[in-house]
């Protein structure tokens, strides 16, 4: 039935209202005008009233309180959560009711204790998007069967087709591919984690064993810390959420928790109510602000202009902690002036080339910085010039890069140019470097920082503050909660055994042997660098890639990286020349080029992942560039996304609560929770995990049938077609997503993750635990903490407490970059540049992010979830700057920029920075034309991040590499649709 | 059981106990978890659609349901007045979506997902919490605060006084307010009457139907599902004269909680502690020490009691920064999130 017939009676507008107000009034004798006052009084009570005082008429009425209490009742109760990628928060721990075989709610379990007695807990933990997850499960979004595009790509014509059928084109795809292309062929267009940790690790392991290639998910969308990775070598340095409550001072910045951590917004108000000051630095006065104390209201794109302005006055105001900037940074070090570079044992003596020297305080003269240990042999100078006797004979003038910074800050970032060039007030800039100086500080920096063109320099100049004012690597301080325990996800895509048998113990050998390695080349080095290594090569197995170069040579970004117009004016040359200079250079190899230039991908695989949302202009680039030289496009998903629409096949995936899962949290909220399978998946959806053994089985059969035996991958060598089935099943160990949770659990007790002799018995009772460590890959050492179950985590202790080298160039923190493409374009020092003009010369920049209730587009189209809205796109722009343009809430406007426009409608606000317009994410198919506000975003890296030949300039799983993602401050112009 | 079906008024207002709720406006983070938990447990049912018994909206704004500020009911010095019914619009609508034609029939990019209004079966011009995160104020000193509402289980509730069939009463263990869904005639004089709008009319059952603060969970020891639920931790709840729960010490030690328009006369039993706010910009450009939400638009919601409480919260949390500690701000934290719920503290595990 139509729903409007349905509600009619009481439909909207004076005359539906009135006509079925009039025709209820006739039955009840009233008539329709006056319904008010005569019958509120309460004299007029009815007359039955007499009847039911005097008792002679009592009917049953418990009855009517059954269709309420109707409601309250189910069959079974699971354990559940969701493997959607809010990952600093995220593993919410919820009840699943099972009412007549479908799951009809969900309610938060709230068990998640906190840390100890004296913080606060995590409860009730779960928000609004878990909280209606069983919607999700039933929407209209759903896929149930498997489906094969009979029209042109995007079209919407299929046909329903069996998982045979479906499997055998793919696999014959595959084929053709390896066969005609190599292993380049394949592609993984890498997921987040959104299909499960196990979907995940399948995915990868699916590539790793197809020798296939999966441009990095991670730096693709930008979800980087480029500036974190560049000064402390690594990015991994979460905090647990309850740290807030151990700071006095706390910045929301580049983030906005409101919408993307509501489960944890409340750590931030209690820490207020504990007496910390909350500040959010944002152009807008943003969701998140409400809760606040003071808002800095910086100019899109010029966050770093205040940091610096803070450390000026730090500095000018003399209120630095000395010692703390004299061990961890390489600020005392001293720079040569003639070349701008290190001064270093091989100018000294003719010694290492990285063996750095500092000035002693005492008697100032030149001694060695230690590279094995941060601890100073007493104190340093950070101020002065000073000379320096070379072996060749030559004296040159050195200064500590203390001394260059604060001559850096005092000339261009006093409190008022600081000002003028971040819109942030004197006033405040002065009083928060006061603070800051005084206060534990602790930071939350989101992703926004990536997607800043020079978004590295807001995160430099941040950490600057930081390290003047001592606050890292202590209760209540650090940057972000993005560390992890992820073991269980990363060796379950490139063991080759089970725990049980080795498979574990083989990968440890593994590390330990990169370990031996490097220790015996270098001792000062630490476990940290050597995991790096291991790492690396670790990610070159599974094929994981920079994405900046996929993109550029296969996907036409060529175009909008190499527009002159667009780029950073203060760069020598374009992406291009850069990126053919670093490769003349080698310092990005054929491991890292792939697709090779000379290539061509021929198939290309999605796992719950819409890059047509989410990629940089790639509702336009990928169907006009990419898609036609694709042969194969298929999807693994559970709801039609816009990226679904332009596959070749889609093959219908079981959703959460439909599979056996584990959530892989951060530390944000250092909980694995449990899902289990409280219901059938409908239809004929799948477990990912099933769907790939069976492609992988066919490729198998498909080969045999075509008389093949052999493909030959990218390093020259021969794989079998018949073995990669029984590979990626472990020889029949792990053929449901069951078994590889079961496996998941065994992977971490032997990390260390898990608490000794835990069980995938006892987690399925319990539901949860917690992290005992942050296990034995990169991410243990990227924290630079133990992990204590009992105390909220930050991380960067070992390096303040035990003076742990970072494994950088400098081995300290460090905030001068000495290698020549940093030094010619000026940014050898944290500095302020205006973001470049990406997109041409318009008025207005964009900003933009996460949703408020959908994690990324798996959420968005639901339509539950999309009547807590307008329920279509909406750009949000300041009321002064609409009337400006004669635009009215609610009506559409065009928006567009050199490279493409759309339209959207307008929502006016006074919280709007003037000239600054908001989008967040909604689908391609939600706008005119499926041409979204994505479209016009262009995400051009910044080509300084290709530089190489530097320890901490690098790229290993999930870090380094420009992120090509850089969407912030993007140039458009608006006009009345 | 006190309830005798069409009753003298006096005797349908009759509790024993009050259960109230306090909401934190300086913890509401605006998420909707509560409406989400609400409508997926109360108003799925056919023709509770649009209903929102538990919603959040931005304000300044229109509201929910829209304008209900401006919709009349209540009482003035104890007389009651006159109120107008909220639209299905005015209460949310309820967009319907074109997933199979965008999906599957074949129109490509000729059709975009959309809304049409269930009422017009038009694009929408208004829905729930439409005018999100719009707010007031002028750059640079905007201002909004997310403001989560529901039915407010008044001491004297003027839907119960309006209801002409003495369909509507209190629950005199506990006070929740209830309407008898066999009684009722669906007249609607308390969807008028309510001055907060917090009854609606369900069109296919042809009834009233409010927030019955999830009266099967009470019952069982289980906090109701927006209070529960809310992940932000705003909210408390419990037995007003339970001296041992926060609400007792929020609204009547401490006296930090008040009702939201205390002028209609009914005696809400949700009480908010207000905003403190972000601090201002002065008229040159720097930042002054004064909130930036104008003291008379809180006066205006809550009362003339808004500036005490609020020189209450910032005295003991300058308390808490000088590491004196503050009974206040512990209640507020609750780091014990059991806490907060006046006892009703069982798992949601246990049925009807």
């Amino acid at each position: 039935m139509d729903e409007r017939v349905k509600t009619g009676a009481a439909a909207n507008g004076a005359s539906t209202v009135d006509a079925g107000r009039r025709n209820f009034l006739k039955g009840s004798g009233g008539l329709g005008l006056s319904l008010s006052l005569p019958s509120f009084a309460t004299a007029l009570a009815p007359g039955f009233v007499g009847e039911a005082l005097a008792g002679t008429k009592v009917p049953a009425y418990a009855k009517w309180e059954d269709i309420y209490r109707n409601e309250w009742k189910w069959d079974k109760v699971t354990w559940g959560s969701h493997l959607n990628i809010c990952w600093p928060q995220g593993s919410c721990k919820f009840y699943v009711y099972v009412r007549n075989g479908i799951v009809w709610r969900e309610e938060q379990a709230a068990q998640t204790a906190a840390c100890n007695a004296d913080y606060v807990d995590y409860n009730p933990l779960g928000c609004q998007k878990g909280a209606a997850f069983n919607n999700n499960l039933y929407g209209d979004e759903r896929i149930k069967y498997p489906l094969k595009r009979v029209g042109e790509r995007g079209e919407g014509k299929w046909k329903r087709v069996s998982w045979d059928e479906a499997t055998a084109d793919i696999a014959d795809a595959i084929i053709d591919g390896l066969e005609s292309q190599g292993s380049d062929a394949f592609i993984l267009d890498s997921p987040h984690v959104h299909a499960g940790s196990v979907a995940n690790s399948g995915g990868y392991r699916m590539t790793y064993l197809l020798d296939g290639v999966s441009p990095d998910n991670n730096v693709d969308i930008g979800d980087t810390y480029t500036g974190a990775f560049h000064t402390f070598g690594k990015m991994h340095m979460g905090y647990s959420a309850d740290n807030l409550l151990d700071s006095e001072l706390i910045f929301m910045t580049c983030s906005n928790w409101s919408y993307t951590y509501p489960t944890g917004y409340h750590f931030m108000t209690e820490a207020r109510y504990k007496g910390a000051e909350v500040v959010v630095v944002a152009p807008d006065f943003n969701p998140t602000t409400p809760g606040a104390d003071i808002h800095v209201p910086v100019k899109v794109g010029r966050d770093a202009a205040f940091w610096l302005g803070l450390c000026q006055v730090m500095i000018d105001e003399k209120l630095i902690d000395r010692q703390f900037v004299s061990e961890q940074t390489d600020l005392p070090l001293l720079v040569r002036s003639d070349t701008g570079k290190f001064l270093s044992a091989a100018d000294v003596d003719g010694g290492h080339a990285k063996q750095f020297y500092v000035i002693d305080e005492k008697t100032r003269a030149l001694r060695q910085a230690p590279r094995g240990t941060l601890r100073q042999d007493g104190p340093v100078a950070l101020e002065g010039t000073f000379s320096a006797k070379l072996h060749d004979g030559k004296t040159v003038e050195v200064r500590p890069v203390f001394q260059l910074m604060k001559d850096q800050l005092d000339k261009e970032f006093t409190p008022e140019k600081a000002s003028a060039k971040s819109g942030a007030p004197v006033s405040l800039i002065r009083e928060l470097g006061r603070k800051v100086a005084k206060k534990r500080t602790l930071s939350y920096i989101g992703f926004t920082a990536a997607k800043s063109y020079h978004g590295d320099l807001f995160e430099r100049s941040m950490y600057l503050a930081m390290a003047l004012s001592g606050n890292w690597g202590k209760p209540g301080t650090g940057f972000y909660s993005w560390a992890y325990a992820e073991d269980n996800m990363f060796f379950l895509a490139v063991m080759n055994k089970p725990t049980a048998q080795g498979g574990m113990n083989e990968m440890a050998e593994m590390q330990k042997s990169f370990h031996e390695r490097l220790k015996k080349e270098d001792p000062t080095s630490t476990d940290e660098m050597a995991d790096i290594e291991f790492t690396k090569a670790v990610t070159v197995a599974m094929g994981a890639v920079p994405p900046a170069m996929w993109l550029y040579n296969h996907a036409g970004y060529d175009q909008l990286y190499n527009n002159k117009a667009w780029a950073d004016p203060s760069l020598k040359t374009t992406f291009g020349g850069y990126l053919k200079e670093a490769i003349d250079k080698g310092w990005w190899t054929k491991d890292h080029l792939r697709p090779a230039p000379d290539k061509t991908p021929q198939v290309y695989m999605m796992i719950s992942h819409n890059p047509i949302r989410r990629k940089r202009s790639g509702a336009k680039l990928y169907p006009e560039v990419l898609f036609p030289k694709l042969k194969m496009i298929f999807a693994m998903e559970v709801r039609m996304s816009s990226s679904a629409m332009y596959a070749d096949i889609v093959l219908p995936c079981a959703w959460y609560y439909e599979k056996h899962e584990i959530t892989t949290p951060c530390s944000g909220n250092p909980f694995f929770t449990f899902v289990d399978r409280a219901v059938a998946p409908p239809g004929e959806c799948k477990e990912e995990w099933e769907g790939m053994a069976l492609i992988l089985k066919k490729v198998g059969e498909r080969a045999k049938a075509r008389g093949l035996t052999e493909f030959t991958d990218h390093y020259g060598k021969k794989r079998r077609y018949d073995e990669l089935y029984s590979k990626f099943v472990m020889d029949g160990h792990l053929l449901t997503n069951e078994d590889c949770v079961k496996e998941m659990v065994q992977i971490n007790v032997a990390a260390d993750v898990f608490p000794k002799g835990y069980t995938y018995e006892k987690l399925r009772k319990e539901g949860q635990v917690k992290f005992t460590s942050l296990g034995q890959s990169v991410a243990k050492y990227a924290c630079g903490n133990e992990y204590d179950p009992n105390k909220p985590f930050f991380p960067l202790r070992w390096h303040v407490d035990d003076r742990k080298v970072y494994p950088t160039h400098t081995r300290r923190a460090q905030f001068y970059f000495d290698h020549d493409w940093y030094l010619e374009a000026g940014e050898a020092l944290p500095t302020h540049k205006d973001p470049p003009m990406m997109g041409g010369d318009h008025p207005f920049q964009i900003t933009g992010g996460h949703p408020r209730v959908s994690i990324h587009s798996a959420h968005l189209t639901n339509a539950h979830l999309s009547r807590l809205h307008r329920g279509q796109p909406v750009m949000h722009m300041n009321d002064h700057d609409a009337v400006a343009l004669g635009i009215k809430d609610g009506e559409m406007a065009k928006v567009f920029n050199d490279f493409a426009s759309c339209q959207i409608m307008v929502r006016t606000a006074p919280n709007i920075q003037p000239k600054q317009c908001v989008v967040y994410f909604w689908e391609a198919y939600q706008y005119k034309d499926w041409k979204p506000y994505d479209i016009l975003l262009l995400g051009i890296p910044k080509a300084l991040h290709l530089a190489g030949g530097y320890e901490q300039f690098r790229y290993y799983y999930l870090n380094g590499s420009p992120a090509p993602a850089t969407d912030r401050g993007v140039r458009v112009s608006i006009e009345k649709a | 059981m006190a309830y005798v079906p069409g009753g003298s008024k006096k005797e349908l207002r009759k509790a024993d106990r009050q259960l109230a709720t306090v909401i934190d406006l300086n913890k509401c983070l605006g998420c909707q978890t509560c409406s989400v938990a609400c409508k997926n447990l109360w108003t799925k049912r056919p023709g509770t659609e649009h209903m929102r018994w538990a919603n959040v909206t931005t304000y300044p704004g229109k509201g929910y349901p829209r304008d209900y500020e401006k919709k009349g009911g209540g009482f003035r010095d104890g007389e009651p007045q006159p109120g107008k019914i909220p639209s299905v619009i005015d209460s949310g609508d309820n967009f319907q979506f074109n997933h199979n034609e965008v999906y599957y029939e074949g129109k490509g990019q000729s059709v975009r997902l959309h809304p049409v209004s269930n009422v017009t079966g038009k694009e929408p011009e208004w829905g729930y919490n439409w005018d999100e995160d719009q707010g007031g104020g002028q750059w640079p000193n905007p201002y909004f605060f997310y403001f989560a509402r529901m039915c407010n289980h008044c001491t004297k509730p003027a839907c119960l006084e309006a209801c002409p069939t003495g369909a509507i009463f209190k629950r005199e263990k506990d006070g929740i307010v209830l309407i008898d869904q066999d009684r009722c005639k669906g007249h609607r004089h308390c969807v008028e009457a309510c001055p907060y709008k917090a009854v609606y009319f369900n069109p296919v059952a042809q009834k009233s139907e409010k927030c019955i603060l999830c009266f099967p969970r009470i019952d069982k020891g289980i906090a109701n599902a927006c209070n529960r639920q809310c992940t932000g931790r705003v909210r408390a709840f419990g037995y007003l004269d339970d001296r041992d729960s926060q609400v007792h010490k929020l609204v009547a030690k401490w006296k930090v909680a008040l009702p939201l328009h205390a002028e209609y006369g009914t005696g809400p039993n949700v009480f908010y502690v207000p905003p403190m706010g972000a601090r201002g910009f002065g008229s040159d450009g720097e930042i002054t020490d004064g909130s930036r939400i104008p003291l008379d638009v809180l006066e205006g919601l809550f009362g003339p009691e808004v500036r005490r409480v609020l020189d209450v919260l910032r005295t003991e949390r300058a308390k808490m920064k000088a590491g004196q500690g503050s009974e206040l701000m512990d209640i507020l934290i609750s780091k014990k999130w059991t806490d907060r719920f006046g006892g009703f503290t069982n798992d949601p595990l246990t049925q009807s």
